[in-house]
């Protein structure tokens, strides 16, 4: 883990998420750390090749008007090289090593001297390369480095060493602002003429004593600018950790760290300066000068706090102008899913089902729902209704409901095109355990589920099936006892496990009675008590209201949630689908008859008379009622011929009804049932003798049934409907 | 049903009176078959038949496959529309020679005679 860790860890450790190292001026800061110690080394070793070759010039370089100590030149052109190696974040091999000696020596040669100073020893490190660097009075400490210089060169050495160690350790950023510091203390000195900030000069017998501090050399102008522009060159060779990350950073405050720093310094030095000189000079009354001073220094800063201000303000409009941008953005396509969720996820309730209301309410808490609903059609008498709520909202919940139910519709197409016959509905049980199969490692992958009402109303049986996927319990009403009852089921949610097998379970409906199927929103939205609405609440609720409009049910169900938590907003997703089966009370006929015949095929004149006399003059043509005679007495001599096996002494009985748009004549019998759809249709070449009767059923008369009626008895039925209109028309001879 | 039998020329017209279906079908083969067993012209006069079921429309079938075995001739006339209606419903009025009429049809035994 840890390992893994290091390993993820970003090279350029201290740049945080979003906000990156401006890559200009990184460059800079790298260009500068590695000019500065280049022109600490040149300079260093031009000052010892001006002792080595007695050349005064070159002594003097880094002492203005004396000469330099060799140790200073020894000790800055060290670091110079230390720095210069260290350039590279981490230095390996010789690299590393002569950066290490060079720093090692540079911080031993500063803590000598200084110790020599605190002591008052002389070890002789100050004349141990040129002897003649030795003053015209003899050992003096006027030949060694200054103290301030010492300290400087000691810090500088020793975060050159920590460098080493540490590649971006803090600390040697605090030592080289500590040199930096003062090194411009001592600067200051020199532009003030403030000699106690760099050293007593103290020359020989001139000697001026100003205090009672011991005497000292001064740090000469030149060596503080380059220890100074050393210290800052340190800085800069790690720009993108600690106190320099801020600088070059490409954030506001990056920006505004540029551009005040170097005001904040550069100010209050021209004004101090500016200070000093109007006391010694113009001035005749010391105390204008520094009110002058002050009140050009207030316009001065304040005109640059200003400035800054101004920049962080233009960077936070703009950002605020994007972040209400990247909302509307966001919003939009919220309103986008939404739409495509309306049309994806809930289907619209099917309409003018002759035997049922269907109404459907969903209430969105994130305004995308984890939720989801549908209707699949199959004839008017078989309907699937599906409610389903995915864990989780918002997007991804609304895309996981989408996938459920074109697996649902998958499967259940997969199954009519795998079974023997594609007339037949799969089993709701069959088409969950094949969708749940299919989808539940990715739902697991995910850590999601599903849990799922998939019910199938049957109303040519009067019965429901349905399978229960850990969804909440469908309410029934049954309006036979006036008492609702919870239909259960004892399956696992889709997404658990993929080798669920599902169980369906079945139960008589009729009509007046009234079912809700809804997601748990409903049930476990809660009230400012923190109380659960319930299923209890719920179920009283339907049963009082199960006399309503079926649409208005979920109207008053939305109500009565709302009353109850006092809001129009549910902290999760709420769906409720009512199904309302309707009195189904078919207009009666208007002319019926019915007659038993013996199942003699001599009989076959009766049943022709039987269908002639309730059939003609009344809704049908007279070529339309020989036809349906033509279909009973095939249908007649089938049942006395194969079902009686002609037997002439059973019992058939013949009931004829005339509504207002057909004629239905049924014939009951108790002999063998039979196929009709595995009798194979004739062929017509003049072969076949028999083989007609069913063929000739068919296409006698419009529809045909067979199924037992309510005695258990077998019964065909032949239904011959009335003329088209246009049909009639032609009978009026126009069209003929 | 009844069923009658008289010779016109040399044309055996069986006339069938009432309706043929599966109770009377085989009084109807009984009748009939006994005459295909020699070369014989056969006319089936529908005119007095108000209905045919699908096994009158059988016996039709093996009437005219005995005839034309025992190398004679069918025909068939004077349909009522909802006899014919029977007979195509199964198409076997591409099969059967129909003739409106008893002369048509014993003028075109006496045309196929000729020719």
């Amino acid at each position: 883990m840890n390992s893994t860790k290091a390993l993820e860890r970003p090279e350029r450790a201290g740049v945080h998420d979003g906000i990156t190292a401006a890559p200009r001026i990184i460059w800079w800061l790298h260009a500068m750390s590695r000019a500065t110690s280049g022109l600490a080394i040149i300079v260093g070793l031009l000052a010892l090749l001006g002792w080595a070759l007695d050349i005064g010039f070159l002594k003097s370089i880094l002492a203005g008007k004396n000469t330099t100590p060799p140790n200073t030149a020894i000790a800055i052109s060290f670091i110079g090289i230390a720095l210069w190696q260290l350039q590279t974040e981490q230095p390996r091999g010789t690299r590393l090593r002569v950066a290490q000696v060079c720093a090692l020596v540079a911080a031993m040669i500063g803590v000598l001297t200084l110790s020599e100073f605190i002591f008052g020893w002389d070890l002789g490190i100050d004349h141990f390369l040129f002897e003649d660097s030795r003053s015209t009075i003899g050992a003096s400490i006027l030949d060694r480095m200054a103290p301030g210089t010492a300290m400087s060169v000691f810090l500088l050495g020793g975060a050159s060493l920590l460098l080493c160690r540490h590649p971006n350790h803090w600390s040697t950023q605090v030592l080289a602002l500590a040199v930096a510091w003062i090194a411009f203390l001592a600067c200051l000195g020199h532009l003030y003429g403030a000699e106690l900030l760099y050293g007593v000069v103290c020359i020989g017998e001139e000697c001026e004593v100003t205090s009672n501090l011991p005497r000292y050399t001064a740090m000469p102008l030149p060596t503080a600018i380059m220890l100074g522009l050393q210290a800052l060159g340190l800085l800069a060779s790690r720009p993108n950790y600690g106190l320099m990350e801020i600088i070059s950073s490409d954030s506001a405050g990056g920006l505004v760290a540029r551009r005040v720093l170097p005001a904040a310094i550069a100010i209050p030095t021209a004004f101090g300066w500016l200070n000093v000189f109007l006391q010694e000079t113009v001035f005749l009354q010391p105390n204008l000068g520094s009110a002058l001073v002050a009140g050009v220094d207030i316009i001065a800063v304040g005109g640059l706090l200003w400035w800054s201000a101004r920049s962080l303000f233009r960077i936070d409009m703009q950002r605020r102008l994007t972040e209400r941008e990247l909302a509307v953005v966001r919003e939009r396509e919220i309103e986008i899913g939404f739409r495509i969720q309306r049309t994806l996820l809930f289907d619209y309730p099917p309409r003018d089902l002759p035997w049922a209301c269907f109404a459907a309410l969903t209430i969105p808490s994130e305004r995308i729902d984890g939720d989801f609903f549908d209707f699949f059609v199959h004839t008017d008498r078989h309907i699937d209704v599906v409610l389903g709520d995915v864990m989780g909202k918002g997007v991804p919940a609304a895309l996981l409901g989408a996938a459920t139910k074109t697996h649902l519709l998958r499967a259940f197409s997969h199954l009519i095109a795998a079974g023997d016959n594609h007339t037949v509905l799969p089993e709701p049980r069959d088409i969950i355990t094949l969708a749940n199969s299919k989808i539940a490692m990715e739902l697991i992958e995910l850590e999601s589920f599903v849990t799922v009402c998939y019910a199938r109303f049957d109303l040519e049986r009067g019965r429901l099936v349905f399978v229960d996927c850990g969804h909440t319990h469908t309410i029934h009403f049954q309006q036979r006892t006036g008492t609702c009852v919870l239909l259960e089921g004892d399956n696992l949610p889709l997404g658990i496990n993929a080798r669920e097998i599902y169980n369906q379970f079945e139960t008589q409906i009729a009509p007046g009675d009234l079912l809700v199927f809804y997601s748990d929103g409903l049930t476990e939205a809660r009230n400012r008590e923190g109380e659960f609405f319930g299923v209890d609440r719920l179920v009283d609720l339907v049963q009082s209201h199960a006399d309503l409009e079926p649409e208005e049910l979920p109207k008053r169900l939305r109500a009565a949630a709302e009353a109850f938590t006092g809001s129009d907003s549910f902290a999760d997703d709420l769906t409720c689908v009512t199904v309302k089966l309707k009195e189904h009370r078919l207009p009666g006929p208007l002319k019926r008859d019915a007659l038993t015949i013996s199942s003699d095929l001599k009989d076959l004149a009766t049943v022709r008379d039987f269908v002639q006399r309730i059939a003609s003059g009344e809704v049908l043509s007279e070529e339309r009622v020989s036809a349906l005679i033509r279909a009973a007495t095939e249908a007649a001599s089938n049942i006395m011929i194969h079902a009686y096996g002609r037997r002439p002494d059973r019992r058939i009985e013949l009931v004829g009804e005339v509504f207002a748009d057909r004629v239905v004549v049924r014939f009951h019998h108790l002999g063998m049932s039979f196929d009709p759809q595995k009798i194979a249709p004739p062929n017509f070449d003049g072969t076949q003798e028999g083989g007609f009767g069913m063929y000739i059923i068919a296409q006698s008369v419009d529809e045909m049934r067979y199924y037992l009626d309510d005695r258990g008895q077998n019964c065909i039925a032949l239904i011959k409907w009335a003329d088209q209109p246009n049909k009639r028309r032609s009978h009026d001879g126009r069209d003929i | 049903m009844d069923v009658t039998s008289e010779m016109v020329g040399n044309v055996n017209v069986i006339a069938v009176l009432g309706e043929l279906d599966a109770s009377n079908v085989n009084d109807f083969k009984r009748i009939v078959l006994p005459l295909l067993s020699s070369p014989v012209k056969l006319l089936i006069d529908l005119a007095q038949t108000q209905f045919v079921d699908s096994s009158g429309l059988g016996a039709m079938i093996s009437c005219q496959r005995l005839a034309i075995a025992a190398g004679g001739r069918m025909k068939l006339c004077c349909m009522s529309k909802q006899v014919r209606a029977a007979f195509e419903l199964v198409r076997l009025h591409r099969i059967f020679d129909i003739h409106p009429t008893r002369e048509g049809a014993l003028q075109a035994f006496a045309e196929g005679a000729e020719a």
